[in-house]
Protein backbone atom coordinates (compact mmCIF):
# COMPACT_ATOMS: atom_id res chain seq x y z
CA UNK A 1 0.00 0.00 0.00
CA UNK A 2 1.34 3.77 -0.59
CA UNK A 3 2.41 5.45 2.27
CA UNK A 4 0.02 8.37 3.32
CA UNK A 5 2.79 10.16 5.34
CA UNK A 6 6.43 10.31 5.04
CA UNK A 7 9.03 12.00 6.70
CA UNK A 8 12.43 12.89 5.46
CA UNK A 9 15.79 13.12 7.65
CA UNK A 10 13.31 15.43 10.10
CA UNK A 11 14.89 16.70 13.32
CA UNK A 12 13.74 19.12 15.94
CA UNK A 13 15.80 21.47 18.18
CA UNK A 14 14.15 23.86 20.61
CA UNK A 15 15.51 26.99 21.94
CA UNK A 16 17.76 29.66 20.52
CA UNK A 17 20.62 30.09 23.29
CA UNK A 18 20.49 26.94 25.07
CA UNK A 19 19.90 24.28 22.12
CA UNK A 20 17.80 21.21 22.85
CA UNK A 21 17.30 18.42 20.24
CA UNK A 22 14.62 16.71 20.56
CA UNK A 23 14.45 14.43 17.01
CA UNK A 24 17.49 13.38 15.03
CA UNK A 25 17.36 12.60 11.68
CA UNK A 26 14.12 10.96 11.52
CA UNK A 27 12.64 8.70 8.27
CA UNK A 28 9.48 7.64 8.62
CA UNK A 29 6.68 6.16 6.82
CA UNK A 30 2.75 5.08 7.71
CA UNK A 31 1.12 2.72 5.37
CA UNK A 32 -2.36 4.23 4.26
CA UNK A 33 -5.20 2.40 6.29
CA UNK A 34 -2.56 1.08 9.10
CA UNK A 35 -3.03 1.60 12.78
CA UNK A 36 0.34 2.55 14.09
CA UNK A 37 1.43 3.78 17.68
CA UNK A 38 4.46 5.57 19.07
CA UNK A 39 5.74 3.93 22.28
CA UNK A 40 8.56 5.98 23.98
CA UNK A 41 9.89 6.91 27.51
CA UNK A 42 8.79 10.17 28.25
CA UNK A 43 10.49 12.93 27.08
CA UNK A 44 11.41 11.12 24.34
CA UNK A 45 10.30 13.21 21.68
CA UNK A 46 6.48 11.51 21.01
CA UNK A 47 4.30 14.88 21.27
CA UNK A 48 7.40 16.66 19.09
CA UNK A 49 7.06 13.80 16.80
CA UNK A 50 2.98 14.34 16.53
CA UNK A 51 3.24 18.18 16.38
CA UNK A 52 4.91 18.25 13.35
CA UNK A 53 3.70 15.19 11.84
CA UNK A 54 0.20 17.49 12.81
CA UNK A 55 1.44 19.82 11.10
CA UNK A 56 1.20 22.43 14.09
CA UNK A 57 5.22 22.27 14.56
CA UNK A 58 7.79 22.78 11.58
CA UNK A 59 10.84 20.49 11.54
CA UNK A 60 13.75 22.62 11.90
CA UNK A 61 15.06 20.80 9.24
CA UNK A 62 13.44 17.75 7.22
CA UNK A 63 10.49 17.09 5.35
CA UNK A 64 7.35 15.48 5.65
CA UNK A 65 4.77 14.09 3.03
CA UNK A 66 1.03 14.10 3.66
CA UNK A 67 -0.12 12.58 0.43
CA UNK A 68 1.07 13.85 -1.96
CA UNK A 69 1.90 16.98 -0.86
CA UNK A 70 4.82 18.38 0.78
CA UNK A 71 3.54 20.18 4.06
CA UNK A 72 6.21 22.84 3.98
CA UNK A 73 5.93 24.31 0.56
CA UNK A 74 2.22 24.63 1.69
CA UNK A 75 0.72 28.29 2.20
CA UNK A 76 -1.57 29.29 5.32
CA UNK A 77 -4.46 28.48 3.47
CA UNK A 78 -3.86 24.99 2.17
CA UNK A 79 -2.36 24.24 5.53
CA UNK A 80 -5.72 25.05 7.49
CA UNK A 81 -7.48 23.49 4.91
CA UNK A 82 -5.14 19.87 4.79
CA UNK A 83 -5.88 20.24 9.16
CA UNK A 84 -9.20 20.91 8.21
CA UNK A 85 -9.97 18.13 5.84
CA UNK A 86 -7.53 15.44 6.34
CA UNK A 87 -5.74 15.51 9.88
CA UNK A 88 -8.19 14.54 13.09
CA UNK A 89 -6.22 15.06 16.65
CA UNK A 90 -6.81 14.20 19.69
CA UNK A 91 -5.28 16.35 22.33
CA UNK A 92 -3.29 15.09 25.66
CA UNK A 93 -5.14 17.90 27.01
CA UNK A 94 -8.73 18.33 26.84
CA UNK A 95 -9.43 20.80 24.36
CA UNK A 96 -12.96 21.83 23.79
CA UNK A 97 -14.68 25.07 23.10
CA UNK A 98 -16.11 25.78 25.97
CA UNK A 99 -18.38 28.22 24.65
CA UNK A 100 -20.24 25.50 22.59
CA UNK A 101 -22.45 22.40 23.47
CA UNK A 102 -20.71 18.84 23.29
CA UNK A 103 -22.32 18.92 19.89
CA UNK A 104 -21.11 21.88 18.15
CA UNK A 105 -17.50 20.92 19.26
CA UNK A 106 -18.08 17.87 17.01
CA UNK A 107 -19.23 19.20 14.53
CA UNK A 108 -16.66 22.59 14.17
CA UNK A 109 -14.44 21.08 11.83
CA UNK A 110 -17.31 20.25 9.48
CA UNK A 111 -18.50 24.01 9.82
CA UNK A 112 -15.52 25.31 9.43
CA UNK A 113 -15.12 23.53 5.56
CA UNK A 114 -18.02 26.25 5.14
CA UNK A 115 -20.78 23.68 4.38
CA UNK A 116 -24.19 24.28 5.90
CA UNK A 117 -25.46 21.09 8.18
CA UNK A 118 -27.67 18.91 6.38
CA UNK A 119 -29.72 16.25 7.92
CA UNK A 120 -27.54 13.62 7.03
CA UNK A 121 -24.48 14.97 8.72
CA UNK A 122 -26.32 15.64 11.99
CA UNK A 123 -27.63 12.39 11.58
CA UNK A 124 -23.96 11.12 11.33
CA UNK A 125 -22.66 13.07 14.51
CA UNK A 126 -25.34 11.62 16.97
CA UNK A 127 -24.14 8.67 15.72
CA UNK A 128 -20.69 8.88 16.46
CA UNK A 129 -21.76 10.50 20.12
CA UNK A 130 -24.30 7.80 20.53
CA UNK A 131 -21.02 5.42 19.62
CA UNK A 132 -19.07 6.49 22.55
CA UNK A 133 -22.11 7.08 25.06
CA UNK A 134 -22.33 10.80 24.63
CA UNK A 135 -26.10 11.27 23.17
CA UNK A 136 -27.32 12.31 26.55
CA UNK A 137 -24.59 14.78 27.53
CA UNK A 138 -24.48 16.21 23.74
CA UNK A 139 -26.26 19.21 24.56
CA UNK A 140 -23.92 20.19 27.51
CA UNK A 141 -21.76 23.19 27.03
CA UNK A 142 -18.30 21.27 26.61
CA UNK A 143 -16.97 22.44 30.12
CA UNK A 144 -19.57 20.94 32.03
CA UNK A 145 -18.72 17.39 31.37
CA UNK A 146 -16.49 14.96 33.34
CA UNK A 147 -13.22 14.27 31.96
CA UNK A 148 -13.68 10.98 30.44
CA UNK A 149 -16.70 12.40 28.67
CA UNK A 150 -14.35 15.52 27.76
CA UNK A 151 -11.97 12.67 26.23
CA UNK A 152 -14.56 10.85 24.62
CA UNK A 153 -15.44 13.89 22.97
CA UNK A 154 -12.48 15.36 21.92
CA UNK A 155 -12.01 11.96 20.14
CA UNK A 156 -14.77 12.30 18.60
CA UNK A 157 -14.45 15.57 16.99
CA UNK A 158 -11.02 14.40 15.77
CA UNK A 159 -12.98 11.62 13.84
CA UNK A 160 -15.51 13.48 12.51
CA UNK A 161 -12.78 15.63 10.61
CA UNK A 162 -12.50 13.07 8.42
CA UNK A 163 -15.82 12.97 7.29
CA UNK B 1 -18.53 34.64 7.58
CA UNK B 2 -21.42 32.95 9.24
CA UNK B 3 -19.14 30.84 11.14
CA UNK B 4 -16.84 33.58 12.37
CA UNK B 5 -19.81 35.31 13.21
CA UNK B 6 -21.49 32.40 15.01
CA UNK B 7 -18.03 32.14 17.39
CA UNK B 8 -17.79 35.53 17.47
CA UNK B 9 -21.38 36.13 19.21
CA UNK B 10 -20.82 32.88 21.20
CA UNK B 11 -17.69 34.33 22.61
CA UNK B 12 -19.63 37.65 23.97
CA UNK B 13 -22.54 35.61 25.21
CA UNK B 14 -20.23 33.52 26.79
CA UNK B 15 -18.78 35.97 29.06
CA UNK B 16 -21.97 38.27 29.31
CA UNK B 17 -20.41 40.34 32.18
CA UNK B 18 -17.33 41.46 29.98
CA UNK B 19 -19.45 42.21 27.29
CA UNK B 20 -22.06 43.77 29.13
CA UNK B 21 -19.66 46.03 30.43
CA UNK B 22 -18.23 47.06 27.22
CA UNK B 23 -20.81 48.07 25.92
CA UNK B 24 -21.96 50.48 28.49
CA UNK B 25 -18.09 52.06 28.10
CA UNK B 26 -18.82 52.42 24.33
CA UNK B 27 -22.51 53.78 25.30
CA UNK B 28 -21.62 56.03 27.93
CA UNK B 29 -18.66 57.68 25.16
CA UNK B 30 -21.56 57.77 22.82
CA UNK B 31 -23.80 59.13 25.28
CA UNK B 32 -21.55 61.92 26.38
CA UNK B 33 -20.40 62.84 22.72
CA UNK B 34 -24.38 62.64 21.60
CA UNK B 35 -25.14 65.00 24.55
CA UNK B 36 -22.67 67.69 24.56
CA UNK B 37 -23.37 67.62 21.13
CA UNK B 38 -27.02 68.41 20.91
CA UNK B 39 -26.46 70.55 23.94
CA UNK B 40 -24.60 73.14 22.12
CA UNK B 41 -25.84 72.52 18.76
CA UNK B 42 -29.15 73.82 21.12
CA UNK B 43 -27.34 76.75 22.73
CA UNK B 44 -26.01 78.33 19.49
CA UNK B 45 -29.48 77.92 17.70
CA UNK B 46 -31.21 79.49 21.30
CA UNK B 47 -28.33 81.97 20.68
CA UNK B 48 -29.10 83.05 17.12
CA UNK B 49 -32.41 83.13 17.58
CA UNK B 50 -31.99 85.52 20.17
CA UNK B 51 -29.95 87.45 18.51
CA UNK B 52 -30.55 87.84 15.69
CA UNK B 53 -34.18 85.72 14.91
CA UNK B 54 -36.29 88.79 15.56
CA UNK B 55 -34.21 91.21 13.63
CA UNK B 56 -33.28 92.28 10.12
CA UNK B 57 -30.48 89.66 8.72
CA UNK B 58 -29.67 90.96 5.10
CA UNK B 59 -30.64 94.79 5.14
CA UNK B 60 -30.74 97.59 2.19
CA UNK B 61 -30.19 100.98 2.77
CA UNK B 62 -29.91 104.19 1.62
CA UNK B 63 -26.41 105.92 1.39
CA UNK B 64 -26.15 109.00 3.57
CA UNK B 65 -26.36 111.20 0.14
CA UNK B 66 -29.59 109.89 -1.15
CA UNK B 67 -31.44 109.43 2.21
CA UNK B 68 -34.19 107.42 0.75
CA UNK B 69 -34.40 104.45 -1.78
CA UNK B 70 -36.53 104.87 -5.05
CA UNK B 71 -38.69 102.42 -6.59
CA UNK B 72 -38.65 100.31 -3.66
CA UNK B 73 -41.56 98.49 -4.76
CA UNK B 74 -39.96 96.60 -7.96
CA UNK B 75 -36.77 96.08 -5.68
CA UNK B 76 -39.19 94.13 -3.46
CA UNK B 77 -40.48 92.30 -6.21
CA UNK B 78 -37.15 91.63 -7.78
CA UNK B 79 -35.81 89.77 -5.19
CA UNK B 80 -38.97 88.20 -3.55
CA UNK B 81 -39.39 86.56 -7.49
CA UNK B 82 -35.25 85.61 -8.10
CA UNK B 83 -33.74 85.52 -4.45
CA UNK B 84 -33.85 81.79 -3.21
CA UNK B 85 -32.87 82.07 0.40
CA UNK B 86 -35.04 85.02 1.45
CA UNK B 87 -37.80 84.08 3.95
CA UNK B 88 -39.30 87.29 5.20
CA UNK B 89 -39.00 90.65 3.10
CA UNK B 90 -40.19 94.26 4.52
CA UNK B 91 -39.71 97.82 4.00
CA UNK B 92 -38.79 100.62 6.49
CA UNK B 93 -39.00 104.00 6.43
CA UNK B 94 -37.28 105.10 9.75
CA UNK B 95 -36.26 108.23 11.12
CA UNK B 96 -34.71 110.02 14.15
CA UNK B 97 -36.88 112.15 16.31
CA UNK B 98 -37.28 113.58 20.15
CA UNK B 99 -39.75 112.46 22.50
CA UNK B 100 -40.90 115.84 23.98
CA UNK B 101 -41.52 114.76 27.94
CA UNK B 102 -42.86 117.85 29.92
CA UNK B 103 -39.61 118.82 31.30
CA UNK B 104 -37.04 116.45 29.41
CA UNK B 105 -37.15 115.09 25.58
CA UNK B 106 -35.63 111.27 24.65
CA UNK B 107 -33.71 110.70 21.52
CA UNK B 108 -36.00 108.30 19.59
CA UNK B 109 -35.98 106.01 16.60
CA UNK B 110 -39.04 106.25 14.22
CA UNK B 111 -39.73 103.07 12.87
CA UNK B 112 -42.62 103.45 10.24
CA UNK B 113 -43.53 99.32 8.61
CA UNK B 114 -46.23 97.69 6.44
CA UNK B 115 -47.14 95.43 9.70
CA UNK B 116 -48.40 92.56 7.68
CA UNK B 117 -44.91 92.56 6.51
CA UNK B 118 -42.70 93.36 9.09
CA UNK B 119 -44.26 90.62 11.05
CA UNK B 120 -42.70 88.15 9.82
CA UNK B 121 -39.06 89.34 10.72
CA UNK B 122 -40.42 90.88 14.15
CA UNK B 123 -43.36 88.66 14.89
CA UNK B 124 -44.68 92.17 16.75
CA UNK B 125 -48.18 90.46 17.29
CA UNK B 126 -45.74 88.54 19.88
CA UNK B 127 -44.27 91.21 21.53
CA UNK B 128 -46.95 93.66 22.07
CA UNK B 129 -47.85 93.03 25.90
CA UNK B 130 -50.88 95.73 25.69
CA UNK B 131 -53.19 97.47 23.35
CA UNK B 132 -52.90 97.08 19.34
CA UNK B 133 -50.74 97.20 16.17
CA UNK B 134 -50.77 101.23 15.79
CA UNK B 135 -52.98 102.65 12.62
CA UNK B 136 -52.47 105.78 10.81
CA UNK B 137 -51.10 108.49 13.45
CA UNK B 138 -50.85 105.76 15.78
CA UNK B 139 -47.22 104.79 17.70
CA UNK B 140 -46.31 101.99 20.08
CA UNK B 141 -43.44 102.20 22.20
CA UNK B 142 -41.34 100.06 24.38
CA UNK B 143 -41.97 98.88 27.94
CA UNK B 144 -38.57 100.60 29.60
CA UNK B 145 -40.00 104.38 28.04
CA UNK B 146 -43.34 103.63 28.96
CA UNK B 147 -42.04 103.18 32.54
CA UNK B 148 -39.63 106.24 32.28
CA UNK B 149 -42.50 108.24 31.28
CA UNK B 150 -45.39 106.57 32.85
CA UNK B 151 -47.54 106.70 30.04
CA UNK B 152 -50.18 104.31 29.31
CA UNK B 153 -52.39 103.16 25.83
CA UNK B 154 -54.64 106.22 24.74
CA UNK B 155 -52.37 108.71 25.78
CA UNK B 156 -50.47 111.49 23.42
CA UNK B 157 -47.04 111.86 22.18
CA UNK B 158 -45.54 114.78 20.94
CA UNK B 159 -42.66 113.70 18.32
CA UNK B 160 -39.74 116.16 16.67
CA UNK B 161 -38.07 115.74 14.00
CA UNK B 162 -34.65 117.64 13.06
CA UNK B 163 -36.03 119.76 10.69
CA UNK B 164 -38.32 121.13 12.73
CA UNK B 165 -41.93 119.35 12.66
CA UNK B 166 -43.33 118.56 15.63
CA UNK B 167 -46.77 116.54 15.73
CA UNK B 168 -48.77 114.60 18.40
CA UNK B 169 -49.04 110.65 18.20
CA UNK B 170 -51.76 108.49 19.87
CA UNK B 171 -50.11 105.41 21.75
CA UNK B 172 -51.82 102.19 20.93
CA UNK B 173 -49.81 99.80 22.66
CA UNK B 174 -46.37 99.05 24.36
CA UNK B 175 -44.53 96.08 23.15
CA UNK B 176 -41.52 94.21 24.57
CA UNK B 177 -38.47 92.95 23.04
CA UNK B 178 -36.70 91.95 25.47
CA UNK B 179 -33.40 94.58 24.24
CA UNK B 180 -33.50 97.45 26.34
CA UNK B 181 -31.81 99.55 24.01
CA UNK B 182 -34.73 98.84 21.58
CA UNK B 183 -37.21 98.72 23.91
CA UNK B 184 -36.11 102.38 25.17
CA UNK B 185 -35.78 103.96 21.50
CA UNK B 186 -37.88 102.44 19.17
CA UNK B 187 -41.07 104.43 18.23
CA UNK B 188 -42.66 102.26 16.53
CA UNK B 189 -45.33 103.45 13.48
CA UNK B 190 -47.48 102.71 10.33
CA UNK B 191 -45.13 103.61 7.54
CA UNK B 192 -47.17 105.84 5.64
CA UNK B 193 -47.21 107.80 9.03
CA UNK B 194 -43.59 107.72 9.23
CA UNK B 195 -43.32 108.67 5.59
CA UNK B 196 -45.53 111.95 6.48
CA UNK B 197 -43.46 112.69 9.62
CA UNK B 198 -39.88 112.89 7.95
CA UNK B 199 -41.12 114.36 3.91
CA UNK B 200 -40.17 110.40 2.91
CA UNK B 201 -43.05 110.75 0.10
CA UNK B 202 -43.36 107.61 -0.82
CA UNK B 203 -40.01 106.49 -0.79
CA UNK B 204 -38.49 104.31 2.31
CA UNK B 205 -35.23 104.19 3.72
CA UNK B 206 -34.88 100.13 3.91
CA UNK B 207 -35.67 97.36 2.94
CA UNK B 208 -35.06 94.38 5.53
CA UNK B 209 -35.07 90.54 5.05
CA UNK B 210 -34.46 87.31 7.09
CA UNK B 211 -32.91 84.32 5.19
CA UNK B 212 -33.46 80.57 4.89
CA UNK B 213 -29.88 79.74 6.19
CA UNK B 214 -28.85 82.56 8.91
CA UNK B 215 -25.45 81.43 8.24
CA UNK B 216 -25.41 82.30 4.66
CA UNK B 217 -27.02 85.96 4.93
CA UNK B 218 -23.52 87.15 3.66
CA UNK B 219 -23.92 85.04 0.16
CA UNK B 220 -26.89 86.30 -0.24
CA UNK B 221 -26.18 89.81 0.35
CA UNK B 222 -23.00 89.54 -2.32
CA UNK B 223 -26.08 88.13 -4.76
CA UNK B 224 -28.24 90.82 -3.66
CA UNK B 225 -25.84 93.66 -4.46
CA UNK B 226 -24.57 92.35 -7.37
CA UNK B 227 -28.30 91.30 -8.87
CA UNK B 228 -28.95 95.73 -8.22
CA UNK B 229 -26.09 96.97 -9.25
CA UNK B 230 -26.97 100.34 -7.74
CA UNK B 231 -24.49 102.11 -6.01
CA UNK B 232 -26.50 104.36 -3.84
CA UNK B 233 -27.99 101.06 -2.11
CA UNK B 234 -25.47 99.61 0.96
CA UNK B 235 -26.23 95.94 1.97
CA UNK B 236 -25.74 94.85 5.12
CA UNK B 237 -25.48 91.47 6.26
CA UNK B 238 -26.11 90.22 9.86
CA UNK B 239 -22.76 88.78 9.98
CA UNK B 240 -20.33 91.78 9.00
CA UNK B 241 -22.79 93.87 11.99
CA UNK B 242 -21.72 91.28 14.27
CA UNK B 243 -18.03 90.04 14.18
CA UNK B 244 -17.71 89.11 18.02
CA UNK B 245 -21.25 87.08 17.90
CA UNK B 246 -19.71 85.32 14.87
CA UNK B 247 -16.17 84.53 16.30
CA UNK B 248 -17.74 83.13 19.64
CA UNK B 249 -20.10 81.07 17.95
CA UNK B 250 -17.17 79.34 16.17
CA UNK B 251 -15.36 79.22 19.07
CA UNK B 252 -17.56 77.46 21.00
CA UNK B 253 -18.05 74.83 17.73
CA UNK B 254 -13.98 74.49 17.94
CA UNK B 255 -14.48 73.43 21.26
CA UNK B 256 -17.41 71.09 21.31
CA UNK B 257 -15.64 69.27 18.48
CA UNK B 258 -12.29 69.20 20.76
CA UNK B 259 -14.46 67.66 23.54
CA UNK B 260 -16.16 65.11 21.32
CA UNK B 261 -12.78 64.28 19.39
CA UNK B 262 -11.46 63.56 22.60
CA UNK B 263 -14.34 61.78 24.18
CA UNK B 264 -13.78 59.32 20.52
CA UNK B 265 -10.31 58.89 21.47
CA UNK B 266 -10.92 57.88 24.63
CA UNK B 267 -13.47 55.62 23.25
CA UNK B 268 -11.10 53.92 20.65
CA UNK B 269 -8.47 52.96 23.53
CA UNK B 270 -11.17 51.85 25.59
CA UNK B 271 -12.54 49.59 22.98
CA UNK B 272 -8.60 48.21 22.03
CA UNK B 273 -7.27 47.89 25.05
CA UNK B 274 -10.60 45.17 26.20
CA UNK B 275 -10.37 43.89 22.67
CA UNK B 276 -7.10 43.36 23.08
CA UNK B 277 -7.48 41.13 26.55
CA UNK B 278 -10.09 39.09 24.80
CA UNK B 279 -7.91 37.66 22.18
CA UNK B 280 -5.55 36.40 25.05
CA UNK B 281 -8.20 35.34 26.96
CA UNK B 282 -9.87 33.31 23.87
CA UNK B 283 -6.09 32.43 22.41
CA UNK B 284 -6.80 29.00 23.38
CA UNK B 285 -10.29 28.74 21.43
CA UNK B 286 -7.93 30.22 18.35
CA UNK B 287 -5.64 27.78 18.84
CA UNK B 288 -7.79 25.21 19.01
CA UNK B 289 -10.13 26.55 15.73
CA UNK B 290 -6.68 26.63 14.04
CA UNK B 291 -5.47 22.84 14.65
CA UNK B 292 -8.93 22.06 13.19
CA UNK B 293 -8.33 24.10 10.32
CA UNK B 294 -10.00 27.29 10.28
CA UNK B 295 -8.39 29.93 8.18
CA UNK B 296 -6.43 32.90 9.09
CA UNK B 297 -9.13 35.64 7.88
CA UNK B 298 -11.63 33.34 8.91
CA UNK B 299 -10.05 33.41 12.45
CA UNK B 300 -9.35 37.64 12.53
CA UNK B 301 -12.66 38.34 10.95
CA UNK B 302 -14.29 36.79 14.74
CA UNK B 303 -12.46 39.62 16.33
CA UNK B 304 -13.59 42.10 13.91
CA UNK B 305 -17.11 41.21 14.34
CA UNK B 306 -16.59 41.22 17.96
CA UNK B 307 -16.02 44.58 17.35
CA UNK B 308 -18.50 45.28 14.84
CA UNK B 309 -21.33 43.82 17.40
CA UNK B 310 -20.16 45.54 20.57
CA UNK B 311 -20.46 48.68 18.65
CA UNK B 312 -23.17 48.43 16.86
CA UNK B 313 -24.43 47.60 20.61
CA UNK B 314 -23.03 50.60 22.27
CA UNK B 315 -24.29 52.81 19.70
CA UNK B 316 -27.81 52.05 20.09
CA UNK B 317 -27.50 52.10 23.78
CA UNK B 318 -25.42 55.23 23.95
CA UNK B 319 -27.86 57.25 21.36
CA UNK B 320 -30.75 56.09 23.73
CA UNK B 321 -28.68 57.23 26.88
CA UNK B 322 -27.86 60.31 25.52
CA UNK B 323 -31.14 61.36 24.35
CA UNK B 324 -32.20 60.72 27.63
CA UNK B 325 -30.28 62.76 28.97
CA UNK B 326 -30.66 65.54 26.73
CA UNK B 327 -34.82 65.24 27.79
CA UNK B 328 -33.67 65.15 31.54
CA UNK B 329 -31.37 67.88 31.20
CA UNK B 330 -34.49 70.61 29.43
CA UNK B 331 -36.75 68.74 31.77
CA UNK B 332 -34.61 69.58 34.90
CA UNK B 333 -32.71 72.18 33.82
CA UNK B 334 -35.32 75.26 33.80
CA UNK B 335 -35.59 79.37 34.18
CA UNK B 336 -37.25 80.94 36.75
CA UNK B 337 -40.02 81.23 34.44
CA UNK B 338 -40.28 77.43 33.79
CA UNK B 339 -38.92 77.47 30.23
CA UNK B 340 -35.83 75.00 29.57
CA UNK B 341 -32.90 77.08 29.74
CA UNK B 342 -31.26 75.57 26.61
CA UNK B 343 -34.65 74.36 24.14
CA UNK B 344 -34.47 71.09 23.47
CA UNK B 345 -32.57 70.52 19.85
CA UNK B 346 -32.36 67.30 17.53
CA UNK B 347 -30.65 66.85 14.49
CA UNK B 348 -30.54 63.71 13.59
CA UNK B 349 -27.78 63.51 11.20
CA UNK B 350 -25.74 64.12 13.97
CA UNK B 351 -27.11 61.33 16.18
CA UNK B 352 -26.70 59.32 13.34
CA UNK B 353 -23.04 60.54 12.56
CA UNK B 354 -22.03 60.26 16.25
CA UNK B 355 -23.27 56.32 16.15
CA UNK B 356 -21.50 55.39 12.98
CA UNK B 357 -18.14 56.87 14.82
CA UNK B 358 -19.04 54.81 17.47
CA UNK B 359 -19.09 51.59 15.36
CA UNK B 360 -16.22 53.10 12.60
CA UNK B 361 -14.32 52.83 16.02
CA UNK B 362 -14.80 49.78 17.52
CA UNK B 363 -14.37 47.99 14.09
CA UNK B 364 -10.51 50.01 13.35
CA UNK B 365 -10.11 48.95 17.70
CA UNK B 366 -10.86 45.57 17.08
CA UNK B 367 -7.97 45.45 14.14
CA UNK B 368 -5.59 44.92 16.42
CA UNK B 369 -6.42 41.80 18.61
CA UNK B 370 -7.71 40.99 14.46
CA UNK B 371 -4.14 41.12 13.35
CA UNK B 372 -2.91 39.26 16.29
CA UNK B 373 -4.79 36.17 15.96
CA UNK B 374 -3.31 35.93 12.71
CA UNK B 375 0.64 35.37 14.46
CA UNK B 376 -0.92 32.86 17.06
CA UNK B 377 0.67 29.21 16.69
CA UNK B 378 -1.65 26.57 17.50
CA UNK B 379 1.49 24.90 18.68
CA UNK B 380 2.15 27.68 21.55
CA UNK B 381 -1.49 27.19 22.41
CA UNK B 382 -1.06 23.86 22.66
CA UNK B 383 2.14 23.16 24.49
CA UNK B 384 1.43 25.86 26.71
CA UNK B 385 -2.11 24.44 27.64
Amino acid sequence: MADIIRLEKVSKVYGEKIKTQVLFDIDLAFEKGSFNSIIGASGSGKSTLLNIIGTLDKPTTGKIFIGDDDVSSLGKKKLADLRNKTLGFIFQFHYLLPEFTALENVLMPYRIKGRTLDKSTLKKADELMDMVGLSKVKNNPANNMSGGATTKNSYRQGAHEQS
Amino acid sequence: MRLSFKIASRFLRFNLGQTFLIVTGIAIGVSVQVFIGLLIQGLQQDLINTTIGSSSQVTISATKDSGTIRSWEDIVKDIKQNEQGVNQISPAADGAAFLLGEDSSDPVIVRGWIFEEAEGIYAIEEKLIEGKVPGEGEVIIGLNLKDELGLSVGDDIKLATANGRIQDYKISGFYDFRVSSINSSWVITDIKTAQGLFDYGDEVTSIEMQVEDVFAADEIAASIESRLNNEELIIDNWKAQNQELLSGLNGQSISSIMIQVFVMVSVVLGISSVLAITVMQKSKEIGILKAMGIRDGDASRIFLLQGLILGVFGAMLGVALGLGLSVAFTTFALNPDGTPIIAFYINYGFIALSGGIAILASLVASLIPARKSLKLNPIEVIRNG
